[in-house]
């Protein structure tokens, strides 16, 4: 469990990467809505990803709106790619434990 | 009894995250299935066809009935609002289309499940799709002179049916595979008329032989691709529920 990537392995960021990975672009609202965060919540842990280098943010401007859309970087697909790796290696252990 | 207990999941145990695995699946479902813009401009598209019947006909019973200033009045009106269609059609839903997007999925916000600045075709490829495009087009109106009107519908599925397929295929990254319902009906329904099936309209309403498959099967595959957004929105709020958070 040491091993695994502390930034992903957290439930509500890794709801975030895994939506993100399926995906090119999500705003804001759509991650709010759709994973049932809080704003303030989802701002803390977008700055987090954002500062690991995972997550890329997109500001632009609908009008005079401010819109934030968020793309998971390469970086940050392959940080998660890998954390499936070592968490499935480690359920495999459990399971020889178990055994 | 205490053997089973001691192997039951404890909380050193990692989370079993099996259902979390889908949550890419249905984000990218969701994003491919939001059909609703593409229903309001089938409706659009609906309206203004019917608009263009009721034209027609005005300028008809203007014409057989002698009314040369009806007959002016009309196709002053029809060629305005020829000209208000291509306007629409070329720029108009353009400009409307993202500001649709965005009160139509307001509360559930903006999702691409693909690049949305497709490569634009270079401009020998643009000729190379044009030609054929308007060849069959025109071969299509050279022989619907010709053919039996009841054949109408299924003439146009031969170019029809492959270009949304065509239309797909270079937006799907973007777009479900539910929308190929449209040109399966529209092939299914032109082998049923081919094969004598008693589907057909006669007299005045059989311009419908034709606009009913077309904006039918559209607005019900555009109808399924809503509905199917609506189910994966749900599951995505299922998996992002049970994997937990704060």
């Amino acid at each position: 469990m040491a091993d695994l990537d502390p930034v992903i392995h957290q439930p509500t960021r890794l709801c975030l990467v895994m939506a993100l990975s399926g995906v090119e672009t999500a705003d804001f609202v759509f991650l709010q809505s759709s994973l049932g965060l809080t704003q303030g919540n989802l701002s803390t842990h977008m700055a987090r990803l954002e500062g690991a280098g995972y997550v890329e943010v997109i500001k632009t401007f609908e009008g005079k709106l401010p819109k934030t859309r968020y793309r998971l970087t390469k970086l940050g697909r392959d940080e998660l790619a890998e954390y499936w790796r070592q968490l499935d290696r480690i359920r495999g252990m459990s399971a020889d434990i178990r055994k | 009894m205490s053997e089973h207990k001691s192997l039951e999941a404890s909380p050193d145990d990692p989370p079993d995250c099996g259902d979390l695995r889908l949550l890419p699946l249905w984000t990218r479902r969701y994003a491919q299935h939001r059909t609703l813009p593409f229903i309001f401009s089938m409706l659009v598209f609906v309206a203004g066809s019917a608009v263009f019947a009721g034209l027609g006909r005005i300028i008809g019973l203007a014409y057989r009935s002698g009314n040369s200033a009806g007959f002016v009045a009309a196709l002053i009106v029809s060629a305005a609002f020829t000209l208000f269609w291509v306007w629409l059609c070329v720029v108009g839903m353009r400009l409307v289309a993202a500001r649709l997007r965005s009160r139509l999925y307001r509360s559930e916000g903006e999702v691409e499940a693909g690049p949305t600045d497709a490569t634009p075709l270079p401009g020998v490829h643009k000729v190379l799709v044009a030609i054929p495009l308007v060849l069959v087009v025109v071969t299509f109106w050279l022989l619907a002179i010709r053919v039996d009107q009841r054949y109408m519908q299924p003439l146009t599925a031969l170019w029809v049916v492959p270009f949304l397929v065509a239309i797909w295929i270079r937006s799907r990254s973007n777009v479900g595979p539910l929308v190929l319902l449209w040109p399966i009906l529209y092939s299914l329904h032109a082998a049923l008329v081919v094969l004598g099936a008693p589907i057909l309209f006669s007299g005045s309403w059989e311009a419908l032989n034709v606009f009913l498959p077309v904006a039918g099967y559209g607005l019900l595959a555009g109808l399924l691709g809503h509905l199917y957004s609506r189910y994966a929105l749900t599951r995505i709020r299922r998996l992002a529920c049970a994997a937990g958070g704060e």
